[in-house]
């Protein structure tokens, strides 16, 4: 693969740079949230006690359960792009497997958590904790199922067209990258909405 | 050859993560802290160390640590802010509540 041969040991830019205006801009807009919340939530001695009751509220096990599994995914993320560079493709298939496995888990106990709170009737107009919950949350869910399509299309490409399947290795990083910021985000999501209750 | 991140390096790391919130967890779970829950300080350490676990993530996983310093700055700045603003809220806010 001739790609890696051109890649050096100089301090490189991974990712297209245009990629981490995307990376940025997401990063900015989720920070704006988490200070939003964090300024509803000290309002006023009422919003302050329904944010930290709603937080007791959470499925903390569920929400542990999630972030274990987002970093497990990112580490197999890791894993397939060293597989990669070392033009070991089918290790990188099923580390990608392994990415998509735990993505498609964190989704299956979101539901979970999102059913068993509208069987306890609490929605999105519940109170003002629930609406930042289920927006935010909401939000991370919908860039970890753009995560997963972009990890199935790799490895879909990656087993289709085995060598051929990329002619630089932007586009890998860049997805690996993409999943890396999903995690990241969540985790400060988790401090937010399970741990400051 | 590029120089990327070792295998042995991110798997330390990812155990490093791994470990920091199973401790996070657990530190939520005890009350042998509630002096500090009170005046905040509980808050401010669980939102410091999510930014520690996001800078080892964006340094190791992103592989920042080789990138230019434009790069890492940005990602610092980013990190940094996020993490003084939240705190300072947090640290302004607890006295009232």
């Amino acid at each position: 693969m001739q790609h890696i041969d051109t890649m050096n040991t100089e301090r490189r830019v991974p990712v297209e740079p245009d990629f981490w205006l995307l990376i940025f801009g997401d990063l900015t807009v989720f920070s704006v949230m988490f200070i939003a919340f964090m300024l509803r939530r000290f309002e006023s001695a009422e919003t302050h006690t329904v944010f930290s009751m709603g937080a007791e509220s959470l499925n903390q096990p569920i929400g542990l359960t999630n972030t274990l599994i987002l970093l497990t995914s990112s580490y197999a993320v890791v894993l397939a792009l060293s597989h990669y560079r070392s033009g070991d493709l089918r290790r990188m298939i099923r580390s990608i497997g392994i990415a998509i496995v735990c993505g498609v888990g964190f989704i299956s106990l979101k539901i979970v958590e999102y059913m068993e709170k509208i069987n306890q009737g609490i929605t999105v107009t519940e109170d003002r904790f629930f609406e930042l919950y289920f927006t935010f949350t909401g939000i991370h869910l919908l860039h970890v199922v753009i995560g997963i399509s972009l990890l199935t299309f790799v490895a879909y490409r990656a087993f289709v067209k085995k060598q051929d399947a990329f002619s630089t290795p932007g586009f890998i990083e860049g997805v690996a990258c993409y999943w890396h910021m999903i995690d990241l985000l969540w985790l400060m999501l988790f401090s937010l909405f399970y741990l400051l209750g | 050859m590029i120089k990327p991140n070792s295998k042995r390096q991110c798997s330390m790391v990812f155990c490093a993560l791994v470990l920091i919130t199973l401790g996070v967890a657990s530190l939520t779970e005890v009350t042998l802290l509630p002096m500090f829950a009170k005046h905040g300080v509980l808050e401010c350490i669980l939102i410091t160390l999510a930014a520690v676990k996001i800078m080892l993530i964006a340094e190791y996983f992103m592989e920042l640590h080789d990138a230019p310093r434009w790069l890492r700055g940005t990602m610092l700045t980013w990190v940094a802010t996020t993490t003084v603003v939240l705190v300072g809220i947090v640290g302004i806010n607890s006295q009232i509540y």
